[in-house]
């Protein structure tokens, strides 16, 4: 459906994009992930013809689109802030895109209305968009940008601007209506919860270049690079020497699955456990409760180890010992953007 | 603008009793000195020899002269703001859109216009256009020299008003049309035009009050083919001593006014409720594309062009000698080889100046206060009575200090008049410079200084004073600007025998001859300097002087 091929974008001295690839498929949809201005949101721009790349091409089922204006592209883009036309009122702003198509109006009003009874927003529709709570108009921008059938539906951070009890509610509404209509889409995002809860496939972005592509198992369970791993919520790094099945840290020495020699290391959160009969022995120097369980900072040999234990978890101050899944240690390729 | 930074603040409860006093201040001040003459100007409209008389307004739709300045003013002030707008709309998008180098002094320099004096304005323009100007026309006594010196003077209006209000228009909006399948152009008529339109009312509206109030520039480029109501109420009471007449002209003259100030509130009161969606500034981005480059270079080129070549012009017949280039014409100013006394008329204007400052200033002050704390009803009502001395022509308001303060004593030719009708001018302009930075002053630090033990007194004299400290001194100084370019109420209270600097130029141009004609040049030249130096010592405070218009 969309293939961005080689995409790069400077501001000024500022490269906001990297020979940035991106493909989506028919119906798919994909989450751009990274931290605040690693490219997200241009590469969005550049699809829509918002930005002109300095080089790469944009194609759209098979079509270069790469020279043409914004409104020949017929892509729907919900923007961070939704951009609602503070003039117009809910149903005049859903109208917006057919109205440029050059429907007629009984078939603007027939769409007007089947659009917004899909985001329980009928009995809105003569409302101005200023009298709308945050959720309202979302979903506004949401069936704005969905109205004119786009081929391809573009959301930039769209659940960025909620409380979180309201965005983890949405996230899944979103994800249903996605698949229902069957609509290709890229979904940019911060939060991995999110891009975890609605992507096909997530696209890890970091200054302006994708670290790594996978869906979201895969990129759990082996981010490519100490970035991607950093950003995924890993905790863990560190520099192994391995020989004969058994790695020596700094921590203190362990076991391992790695064959012979000397890594770029880190644990998945869920690899290190507390466990009487573990290889490493530490004292728990910080312990913070959420969710079911303890976050426990455990020094071993002085330097600090991350434990997540179930319920309450030891005080601080007790002496532990903390057992490592073999399978768990994950190596990096040599330090190519180590530190993130 | 206003509405809305009214409304966030209100918060700020009134301060029990303290807030009182400062009330009587401007009550009395505008009461006697603005309101009074008003009155009895309409009074003289209406009754001559005691009984009820309207044949002075009869007088208005028989007398050819009068009903042709009537219409004239009504349609060069329609045609002005019209004028006003299509030139000045295209500056107003690329301040509001593009960053570049020297913008902010492009910003500071488009409201100069605004501020000097419409006597130098009109020299500038009968230098430029008149005969013997670098362009070969003569456009002296022409509507078209007029409708150019209005548009050159309003510039700067609907630049800064359109263009602070465009700055806030996300871009975002006009992209989401874009990418729904608008085009450049449908997407700026049917996204960004809709959201201009109140600022675009607004400044058209101001534009129009200050066009069909013009008096000093249709004087000078008018001759005697073109007059406003302004020039025709100065004429039938000063040349043809009809004050019957010229009473009449002023109620009409004051009901137009009334009329623009009106639907410029409601403009306003709409205006406000628009939502400002991004912080000004953040949008605006560099040219990025040749073509985008060339736009912006041509708007400021022209921008540059418009508002450089009159100032440029007269500055240079100024200079211009019948034997070369020179200061002769300079010269000739303080060597008593004139017929009026332009040295004088320096000296004169800068202790009128002085001493209007000083009532401006400290009714302005109190003004700003009641305004902002609005104790009670009178605080609510006087903030819009306090808007009509900055709506309501200098020539009424001349005229109406020469009608009410014959009796009980004659003090009409009291050289304190001046100084008093430019504080009446002046005082508004204080207002509108310190109201807004004593709005802004959190009502957070003076609950904070209230807590701490300070009464509400103290609360004034320890925390919002010093905040609005140096804003008093911008206001001060544009009150100073304001009075020594004053023409308008000051062409009816001045004494031959003492002159200012306005009057004594206009006196100069009413001279046939090449040394007067530069000896006005000149003199032109020293007013223009003298109010760009303080208008430019005050602009470092970084006072936007023109945002609450």
């Amino acid at each position: 459906m969309l293939e961005a091929t080689g995409v790069t974008l400077d501001y000024g001295p500022h490269r906001a994009l990297d020979r940035v690839d991106l493909s989506v498929g028919a119906g798919e949809v994909a989450a751009l992930l990274g931290p605040s201005g690693s490219g997200k949101t241009s590469l969005l721009r550049v699809i829509a013809g918002l930005e002109k790349p300095g080089a790469g091409e944009v194609r759209l089922g098979g079509r270069d689109i790469t020279g043409l204006e914004v409104h020949e592209r017929r892509l729907g883009l919900m923007f961070q802030d939704y951009a609602l036309f503070p003039h117009l009122t809910v149903a005049e702003n859903t109208a917006f895109g057919l109205r440029m198509q050059g429907k007629d109006r009984a078939a603007v009003r027939r769409r007007v209305a089947e659009v917004l009874s899909w985001m329980d927003m009928e009995g809105m529709a003569d409302r101005g968009v200023d009298t709308l709570s945050g959720g309202e108009q979302q979903r506004v921008a949401l069936a704005r940008a969905l109205a004119p059938e786009p081929s391809l539906l573009m959301l930039d951070e769209p659940v960025g601007a909620l409380d979180r009890a309201l965005r983890s509610r949405l996230v899944p509404e979103l994800s249903r209506l996605l698949r229902r209509l069957g609509v290709s889409a890229v979904y940019v995002t911060h939060d991995q919860d999110e891009a975890f809860a609605i992507a096909d496939r997530v696209a890890v972005l970091h200054r302006g270049r994708i670290r790594q592509v996978d869906t979201p198992e895969r990129l759990w369970m082996r981010p490519a690079t100490e970035f991607v791993a950093r950003f995924l919520g890993y905790e863990n790094f560190a520099d192994l020497e391995v020989r004969a099945g058994a790695a020596s840290s700094s921590w203190g020495s362990f076991e391992c699955g790695l064959p012979d020699g000397r890594y770029r290391t880190a644990i998945r959160p869920d690899g290190a456990s507390l466990d009487p009969s573990g290889a490493l022995a530490g004292t728990v120097e910080a312990a913070s409760f959420a969710a079911g369980q303890t976050r426990l900072e455990v020094s071993c040999r002085g330097r600090p180890l991350v434990v997540n234990a179930p319920g309450t978890g030891p005080p601080v101050g007790a002496a532990v010992r903390v057992g490592v899944d073999p399978e768990a240690v994950l190596a990096f390729p040599g330090g190519e953007d180590a530190g993130g | 603008m206003r509405g809305r930074a009214r409304r966030a603040v209100k918060s700020g409860a009134p301060a029990a009793g303290a807030g009182r006093w400062p009330a009587a201040v401007p009550v009395v001040f505008f009461g006697l000195f603005f309101l009074y003459p008003l009155v009895r100007v309409v009074m003289r409209s209406l009754s001559l020899e005691g009984r009820l008389d309207l044949s002075p307004f009869l007088e208005i739709l028989t007398r050819g002269s009068l009903r042709r300045a009537a219409w004239f003013t009504v349609w060069q002030a329609a045609a002005s703001t019209l004028a006003a707008l299509v030139f000045a709309l295209p500056g107003a998008y690329v301040l509001a859109r593009y960053r570049f180098f020297g913008r902010n002094l492009v910003w500071a320099a488009s409201a100069a216009p605004f501020v000097l004096p419409t006597v130098v304005v009109g020299a500038a323009y009968l230098a430029l256009l008149g005969p013997g100007g670098p362009f070969g026309v003569d456009l002296r006594y022409t509507v078209w020299a007029i409708l150019i010196a209005h548009v050159f003077f309003n510039y700067g209006v609907v630049v800064r008003m359109v263009g602070s209000f465009w700055e806030l228009i996300d871009p975002k909006l006009e992209e989401a049309a874009r990418v729904l399948g608008a085009g450049r152009l449908r997407a700026f008529l049917a996204v960004t035009l809709p959201l201009l339109l109140p600022p675009i009312a607004a400044a058209s509206s101001i534009v129009f009050l200050f066009t069909f109030t013009s008096f000093g520039v249709v004087l000078i480029l008018g001759g005697f083919g073109y007059a406003t109501i302004e020039v025709a109420v100065w004429r039938e009471a000063t040349v043809n001593l009809d004050l019957a007449a010229s009473a009449a002209l002023a109620v009409v003259q004051l009901a137009g006014v009334g009329a623009a100030l009106w639907a410029y509130a409601r403009l306003q009161q709409r205006h406000a409720r628009r939502l400002p969606l991004r912080a000004a500034g953040r949008a605006a981005r560099r040219p990025d594309t040749l073509r985008k480059r060339l736009a912006v270079g041509a708007v400021l080129a022209s921008m540059a062009l418009y508002l450089g070549a009159p100032v440029a012009a007269l500055v240079w017949r100024s200079l211009s000698t019948g034997s070369g280039p020179g200061l002769g014409h300079y010269t000739a100013l303080v060597g008593g080889a004139s017929f009026v006394d332009p040295g004088g008329a320096v000296v004169n204007s800068l202790w009128f100046a002085a001493a209007a400052v000083v009532p401006a200033l400290l009714v302005g002050l109190a003004s700003a206060v009641v305004i902002v704390r609005r104790p009670g009803r009178i605080g609510a009502r006087l903030d819009t009575f306090l808007m009509l001395p900055l709506g309501t022509s200098a020539v009424t308001i001349g005229f109406g200090f020469l009608v009410a303060f014959g009796w009980p004593v004659d003090i009409r030719t009291s050289a304190w008049l001046i100084p008093l009708a430019h504080s009446v001018v002046a005082a508004p302009f204080v207002i509108r410079t310190v109201a807004p930075v004593l709005r802004s002053v959190s009502p957070r630090l003076k609950e904070a200084a209230a807590v701490l033990g300070a009464s509400p007194r103290r609360v004034f004299r320890e925390v919002e004073l010093p905040m609005v400290r140096r804003a008093a001194l911008v206001g001060a100084g544009f009150a100073a600007a304001v009075s020594l370019g004053e023409f308008g109420a000051t062409a009816f209270l001045v004494r031959p025998a003492r002159p200012t600097i306005p009057t004594a130029v206009f006196r100069l141009l009413g001279q046939p001859g090449a040394a007067t004609f530069g000896q006005a040049m000149a003199l032109s030249t020293v007013l223009l300097v003298l109010t760009t130096v303080i208008i430019m010592s005050i602009d470092r405070y970084r006072m936007d002087g023109l945002g609450e218009f």
